[in-house]
């Protein structure tokens, strides 16, 4: 064995140790809190990244982690063979550890081939193991999607580094391969914004120090590039941008998160802590579990301080390796001030230009902070005076600066409860595990209430102090009816109104509005917690008592009741579908969350359509030829809307489905929202005899027509359509570089030939 | 440090200041530190530009300088020779007048001490007898100044300031650390009313010093 092949073993295994020995998982809990959480019952919850909507939380939204779906197919692996959810946590942390050390060890030979291998080797376990890191495992970011990109960048940047200087094809197909596999990593549009900003810096410091010239050959070399991003990001830019456009103008001017500048303020940090490393103030070394001294802190500047120092003591005449970097690094470190004085004055500025304001959160931008960083660090040191043990000094003394990676710091700061008693690692009560059974005996697509409004951190999120937790509600995860939380708008997007909450601050009890509230959300089962905090148990007496009287009356039953939660179902009279008319009988069946076929029988006058997910202007209605309702196997029929609810057949992909960006849809113009929240649509049949042939509709004795709707959200269709896109896209670069390989490497017949050859011919 | 490019002295600057961020914070000055790490983080964006500007200028630039620099030699030489003479004819030019000038002011202060001992009679008041000596020894100072012009070296003075300003920055920098010690461990409210300007003083003596000190 090699002392290569013996080191990069020994690498493997100090990561193994270090996930799974030091800072292993508590056994039996599972990572969640704030916007994050580990999946629960994985294979039931993997597929809904399939689509671009995503409809089992809530009311439905557009779904961005279309583009996660690799991530969670890793985690559905390891959980079908047989990783408990402790262990694919640790997993998941190995994961990051290697992939972000070799991601980086490989990044910086593209970048400057001269580094030495002791700057390469530990500045890439910098790279893994940094205070940055550390804040990214002691909150449930890592676990889910947030932070995939922090691996690709440094091979994302050190490729379009090189094609930028000198293009060739081989490696445009390494960079095309890379980066569609790195798009994962974009669940986010912001960091996909944040790398694009960051490109365009970096060509414009280029250009600045004359490292590239500005000419023709580097004006095309920066064209291809970029659009070669855009085009491979097309299959989730495009959905992104066609079902978010009515929010897009809500969003850019920062109105659907409050006050812009109160939030900057809120989310810097101080100027110390950006050059420690620290994203926020609420993380370590700020907050440090083992000690209330500030040494740490102050160690933790060692970081800027080594970068100094290693300039001090730079060769002559070498700046041009490495002053790009520090340019970059530089302009980074002043937009991290963000809101701390004196940079608050420009920076309130540039975060308020239009999409600028993507960047209003710190991970954004800081995610690339330890790549430049640590590139600058390696170039500096590797164009430096110091001697080797004076360049693997600094360096061990940086790696050793997040001390708690190594006493088992993650799982203690996870495991930690914060002074109001909420923690990371939780436990969710059986009791909820009990009820699966009674919510999930059918797909009826109805909807569990989640009650009553407790909104104590942030709206949207629920808190369960009895078990410790604060964030998006997990309980979703257990159930497969629609969850609507109390603590979210009716409108998840548009924020249009809280319901529950307004109505148990109109301080009235009125138990046919409280009725309506459910039906309009088309729920079945009420889920009243006990398990909020005491003040909202304290001050929901409203609501408490109307589900006392809904009981009293018959209008609902209680199925079960323990110390977390008391679940109660709706009377089979007062069921409202997910789809029904207002006036005709309407049969519908789901195919998957984008796609519904909705049958409407006898139709002579205009009726009215509904459907209970949130309002989405790309929400379109197709008119089926040939309409047949043969498919429908009945599950359930709602007598107060003659609606026949159809079982569900869940098809992933029909290659037909693209073919809806090019049709036309109808009743576009008569696309509203109802009940605050929900999509609507008037259908005339006069309008549809004038406009289709015969075979759109079935005509009936007395006049009526039936028809078959498809209810499609067309986004999907672009994704489909830029995935292919990508996917050819990527077939061709392996082709080329299969074929480049096949080129390089001599045939072995051939080889083994000339090489017998040879010693003839020499005789 | 011979060879440190001048970038290299706001970049020390920014790191002392860094290492002092590193101490206060451990001593728990938070807002100190806070400071500190700005002013840092100002040091260093300043040595980057610097540096930009270093790595600007082309390599070549000494050898396309050359011809002008040996038209800069030669007409420093000449102006030296010039210079000299220049210098020489004008002491004795002053020599000259004050020579004649001699005559005139011993007779001036002569009839000004006649006129004094007349007005002393007249006048007794002794504040007036006293400004009138401070006039005549400010009087004598001049004619000294006269007596010396010729011998002020320019290039000189020029070491000299710069010899005073790192002085007076060095001065200032333990007279910093004595006041940074008092403030943390007795009474930073004190400390605090001249300390923002302190700085800025020794930072505007070593400034002076770098650019006084620096050749192209």
């Amino acid at each position: 064995m090699g002392n290569k092949k013996i080191l990069h073993t020994g690498i493997v295994l100090f990561f193994l140790l270090l996930s799974f020995v030091i800072n292993k998982i508590p056994d039996g809990t599972f990572i969640a809190g704030g916007d994050f959480y580990q999946l629960i019952n994985i294979n039931n919850n993997i597929e809904r990244n399939f689509f671009t909507w995503f409809n089992q939380a809530g009311q439905g939204q557009y779904n961005p982690l279309i583009v996660a779906l690799p991530f969670y197919m890793i985690q559905d692996i390891l959980y079908n063979i047989g990783f408990s959810y402790a262990n694919i946590a640790n997993s998941i942390m190995f994961l990051f550890f290697i992939c972000s050390f070799y991601s980086f060890y490989f990044a910086v030979r593209i970048i400057n081939e001269n580094v030495p291998d002791n700057i390469r080797l530990l500045s890439s376990a910098i790279y893994a193991i940094n205070i940055f890191t550390f804040t990214i495992f002691t909150y449930p970011w890592w676990i889910a999607h947030h932070f995939i990109i922090y691996v690709f960048i440094p091979l994302l940047f050190a490729y379009f580094e090189r094609l930028i200087i000198r293009c060739s094809g081989k490696d445009v197909s390494f960079f095309i391969i890379l980066f569609l596999i790195s798009t994962m990593g974009f669940n986010n549009l912001a960091f996909f914004a944040a790398l694009l900003f960051l490109q365009v810096l970096f060509i414009v410091i280029l250009l600045a120090i004359k490292k590239i010239p500005l000419n023709l050959r580097t004006i095309k070399r920066i064209m291809l590039v970029f659009s070669l991003q855009l085009i491979l990001s097309i299959y989730f830019i495009l959905p992104f941008f066609t079902s978010q456009l009515e929010y897009v103008s809500k969003i850019s001017t920062g109105k659907a998160f409050g006050d812009f500048i109160s939030w900057l303020s809120y989310t810097s940090n101080n100027a110390y802590g950006i050059l420690s490393f620290v994203m926020t103030g609420d993380k370590y070394p700020m907050v440090n579990l083992y000690s209330k001294s500030n040494i740490f802190v102050a160690i933790s500047l060692g970081y800027t301080i080594s970068i100094l120092y290693a300039i001090m003591y730079q060769k002559r005449k070498q700046e041009k390796y490495w002053l790009h970097y520090l340019t970059v690094f530089l302009v980074l470190l002043f937009l991290l001030m963000r809101g701390t004085a004196p940079f608050d004055k420009i920076n309130i500025f540039l975060y308020t230009l239009p999409g600028f304001n993507l960047f209003r959160s710190p991970d954004k931008l800081f995610v690339f902070y330890p790549f430049f960083y640590l590139v600058l660090l390696s170039l500096l040191l590797c164009h430096s005076k110091l001697s080797k043990k004076m360049i693997s000094a600094i360096l061990i003394f940086i790696l050793i600066i997040p001390i708690p990676f190594y006493i088992g710091g993650i799982p203690a700061y996870l495991s930690h409860e914060n002074e109001k008693g909420y923690k990371y690692t939780i436990q969710i009560p059986s009791e909820y595990y009990t009820i699966e059974k009674i919510v999930n005996k059918d797909d009826k697509q109805l909807s569990i209430i989640s009650l009553p409004y407790s909104v104590v951190n942030s709206l949207n999120w629920a808190n369960y102090p009895k078990w410790h937790f604060v964030g998006h509600d997990v309980l979703h995860l257990l159930y497969n009816k629609y969850y609507i939380s109390a603590n979210t708008y009716d409108h998840p997007a548009l924020e249009t109104n809280l319901s529950f909450k307004e109505y148990n601050e109109a301080n009235r009890i009125d138990k046919y509005k409280f009725l309506k509230i459910l039906q309009k959300f088309s729920g079945k089962y009420i889920l009243l917690h006990n398990d909020i905090e005491k003040y909202w148990i304290d001050n929901s007496k409203i609501t408490y008592n109307t589900i006392k009287e809904l009981e009293a009356n018959n209008i609902i039953k209680k199925l079960d009741e323990n110390e977390y939660f008391a679940l109660y179902e709706l009377d089979e009279n007062y069921l409202i579908p997910l789809v029904f008319s207002d006036k005709n009988k309407l049969s519908f069946k789901k195919s998957s969350p984008v796609k519904y076929e909705v049958y409407l029988y006898n139709l002579k006058n205009k009726t009215n359509i509904e459907f209970h997910q949130s309002y989405n202007s790309q929400w379109k209605l197709y008119l089926k030829s040939n309409p047949g309702n043969s498919l429908c196997k009945p599950s359930g029929y709602y007598k107060n809307s003659k609606t026949t609810e159809c079982e569900q057949t869940t098809q992933l992909f029909e290659i037909s489905d693209i073919a809806y960006i090019w049709q036309n849809s109808m009743s576009d113009d008569t696309h509203k929202m109802v009940n605050e929240y929900a999509n609507g649509w008037i259908i005339d049949p006069e309008y549809i005899i004038a406009n289709y042939p015969e075979e759109y509709y079935n005509k009936n004795p007395d006049g009526s027509i039936d028809i078959e709707l498809t209810l499609y959200f067309k986004p999907q269709s672009y994704f489909y359509m830029g995935l292919m896109i990508s996917g050819i896209a990527f077939i061709l670069c392996i082709r080329y570089l299969y074929r480049d390989w096949k080129k390089k490497t001599p045939n072995k017949s051939t080889a083994a030939t000339s090489s017998s050859e040879k010693p003839y011919g020499k005789v | 440090m011979d060879d440190w490019p001048p970038s290299n002295y706001p970049i020390l600057i920014a790191l002392m200041l860094l290492v002092a961020t590193a101490a206060t914070l451990a001593n728990g000055d938070e807002k100190l530190a806070e400071s500190l790490a700005i002013y840092a983080y100002y040091f260093l964006v300043i040595g980057v530009a610097i540096r930009f500007f270093e790595l600007s200028i082309p390599e070549d630039t000494l050898q396309r300088l050359n011809p002008a620099k040996k038209r800069i030699s030669l007409f420093s030489s000449s102006l030296k020779h010039h210079g000299l003479i220049f210098i020489r004819n004008t002491a004795i030019m002053l020599k000259n007048l004050y020579g004649r000038l001699k005559l005139y002011l011993r007779r001036a202060i002569f009839e000004m001490k006649v006129r004094i001992s007349d007005f002393k009679r007249q006048h007794p008041p002794e504040l007036i007898v006293v400004r009138i000596r401070e006039m005549i020894s400010a009087i004598r100072r001049q004619i000294l100044k006269l007596q010396r012009l010729h011998i002020v070296n320019p290039g000189k003075n020029i070491a000299l300031i710069s010899e005073i300003s790192m002085n007076i920055a060095i001065f200032l920098s333990v007279f910093f650390i004595f006041s940074l010690i008092y403030g943390i461990t007795i009474d930073w409210w004190f400390v605090k009313g001249y300390f923002y300007n302190l700085i800025l003083t020794i930072l505007g003596c070593l400034t002076l010093y770098i650019v006084l000190r620096v050749r192209f």
